[in-house]
């Protein structure tokens, strides 16, 4: 194998007082699901060989030392035999993860005169190395994309399997490179290469599911409110004894969720590429997450000594369904109240706080009771009343006071177990969905479950009968402060599926159906 | 030039020189390839602290007069050819 390193030094005492330049590469980390600057500086001096990361690198960064090494001489090029420091700055900020090798190998290549030092200006580079000099795909690509082109660096190399994922921000040149020699090639001009085009085809299957409504007979009401949920972005709680199709109705949720905006779809993106979870494309679709009801809090919330969104962000813009809702632990689920909320997760950890988006729309299943069968039209319930105040009150009132729609799912009669009426298809409901979601969107940028303050009261404000019939529900209903707001939120919805421009008494009734349950007391 | 082969327990000192005011302990490596890499690689941190050691020794033995001291590695090379030659001032 050639070695083409240019070690150009002379063998002699002048050596040492040779003063060989720092370079420079610009590279980043993930300080949540934004990228933050991080610049990798290496030194050459004369000395005994030796390699050294400092600037608060992690296990993962302080092996860099091994694979950059190795990765540099299986490329071909020769190691410089001196003694070679690299500082990752800022120096406070903890680096973690393997995506430095690259830069630090691209700057060790620029201080040994393989690459001209000037290629590595307005250049962020990131990427894992493998012994052969191959490069790893890394987590955050989309994340590292928007953070290049906040820090104005018009071009950013990376690896090609995180190309296209990275390609959907406008504004930076994104170049994919197979092997650390492509990339020294690229920046030293011995080879042509163009930036990689955002592609149009996502991971989007067009709305098509496997599970479809129109399989779902009966169940009109249930059907109806998740049409709501799905349009406004609501949260809702389906309740009913076992076997009614609780679950068989959330999962077909997806197939009618309104599709992502571009803006949503990046964050989206930004969330799962963190996480590690990404396909490396722009996610299209909604997603829909269903832990099990035995997740921890930091599985659910995020987490973790090197944190990483938990369940509630990978469903930012989507769907949180949590079935068997009681049975989840109660520290868990109150962790879901500040997003519920706010929209946001933040974690709090020796290392660092950080935050993470987590917009969702909750859904959940429960029974009404231990034996499942409290309220219900046939089966008698087992359960004491203390049984079942005690089961209901696994779920916190704050917890049900973010619910929008309470939604009874009862057992099915033998008409609607028999017939053969066909149900309306997702396709034609999801329509309707995403119709609305448009108005929404064009008349405040925010799904209707997102209003607030001043921009609420605009939106939804009432009129003669609906006035009169809504002071009438707020006190027979003792609506909380919270709860007020939230029924206004719903009829907005009900008022938009309906193509009406102001908040008529039909919507407003229909939102209020939605406070109340047969099965679930609060 | 002051000693040669400084030898004591725990470790060896090739060369010891006296430069003007300076005391100098020379590490001399050499190789007959690179196939176990650099000759200068091999002065390892475990071989730093070895001759160290046996330069406080020498210093408690001798108590020679200095105003500095410094350790000096010197690489050679021999490979085919014309041998290569590199000598680290001030090596650790």
């Amino acid at each position: 194998m050639p070695v083409r390193g240019v070690d150009g030094s002379k063998n002699n005492d002048e050596e040492s007082f040779t003063i060989m330049p720092v370079c420079r590469a610009r590279s980043q980390t993930h300080l949540g699901i934004d990228a933050v600057p991080v610049e990798v500086e290496v030194d050459v001096s004369a000395g005994l060989p030796g390699f050294a990361i400092v600037g608060l690198p992690d296990a993962a960064v302080q092996e860099a030392r091994e694979r950059v090494r190795v990765a540099i001489t299986n490329s071909g090029y020769k190691f410089p035999t001196k003694k070679v420091i690299v500082n990752l700055a800022p120096a406070h900020l903890r680096k973690e993860g393997p995506a430095f090798d690259l830069p630090i190998a691209l700057a060790v290549l620029a201080v040994s005169g393989v690459v001209p030092p000037e290629s590595l200006e307005g250049v962020g580079v990131i990427g894992e190395l493998s012994l052969d000099g191959g490069l790893r795909g890394v987590r955050g690509a989309l994340s590292i994309a928007e953070g290049a082109r906040r820090e104005k660096l018009p071009r950013l190399i990376l690896p090609e399997m995180n190309m296209t994922e990275a390609a959907s921000i406008s504004g930076v040149e994104v170049y994919g490179v197979k092997t650390l020699r492509q990339a020294a090639d690229l920046l030293s001009n011995k080879m042509e290469m163009s930036p990689a085009h955002p592609s149009p085809n996502g991971t989007s299957n067009g709305g098509l599911h496997a599970d479809d409504f129109a399989d779902v007979t009966g169940q009109r009401y249930a059907k109806r409110a998740l049409e709501v949920a799905a349009a406004g972005g609501h949260n809702a709680l389906l309740s009913g004894p076992p076997g009614s199709g609780k679950t068989m109705l959330a999962r077909r949720l997806p197939g009618i969720l309104p599709p992502l905006t571009m803006d949503e779809s990046i964050e989206v993106t930004k969330v799962h590429s963190a996480a590690g979870t990404g396909g490396g494309t722009l996610v299209k679709e909604r997603p829909f997450r269903a832990p099990h009801h035995t997740i921890s809090t930091s599985g659910l919330a995020g987490g973790g000594s090197n944190p990483r969104p938990g369940e509630v962000s990978l469903a930012h813009h989507g769907v949180l369904f949590l079935d068997e809702f009681p049975e989840f632990s109660r520290g868990t689920l109150e962790v879901l109240r500040q997003p519920l909320e706010d929209g946001h997760v933040t974690i709090s950890r020796v290392a660092a706080t950080l935050s993470y988006p987590a917009r969702v729309t909750l859904v959940c299943s429960m029974n009404p009771c231990p034996c499942g069968y409290a309220g219900d039209r046939r089966k008698v319930c087992r359960c004491s009343a203390g049984q079942i105040e005690r089961y209901q009150g696994r779920v916190s009132g704050p917890l049900l006071d973010r619910i929008d729609l309470f939604v009874d799912v009862p057992r099915l009669t033998r008409e609607e177990l028999r017939g053969d009426e066909k149900a309306e298809p997702s396709e034609a409901i999801r329509e309707r969905v995403a119709e609305a979601r448009e108005t929404q969107m064009e008349r405040q940028d925010v799904p209707n479950s997102v209003l607030a303050g001043r921009r609420l009261r605009e939106v939804c404000a009432l009129r003669g009968d609906s006035e009169a019939l809504f002071s009438q529900a707020i006190d027979r209903l003792g609506l909380s402060g919270r709860a007020h707001d939230r029924v206004l939120r719903v009829a907005r919805t009900v008022a938009d599926l309906s193509g009406a421009p102001a908040i008529e008494v039909e919507h407003l009734a229909e939102a209020l159906n939605y406070r109340s349950s047969r099965f679930v007391d609060r | 030039m002051v000693e040669k082969n400084y030898r004591r327990r725990g470790g060896e000192i090739d060369l010891i020189l006296r430069q003007g005011e300076a005391l100098v302990f020379v590490e001399v490596k050499l190789r007959r390839g690179v196939g176990f890499g650099d000759p200068l690689e091999a002065v390892t941190p475990r071989k730093q602290s070895t001759i160290r050691a046996v330069a406080e020794q020498y210093l408690a033995e001798e108590e020679p007069e200095f105003s500095e001291a410094r350790f000096d590695v010197v690489g050679i090379l021999a490979g085919e050819g014309q041998p290569r030659v590199q000598h680290i001032r001030d090596a650790f």
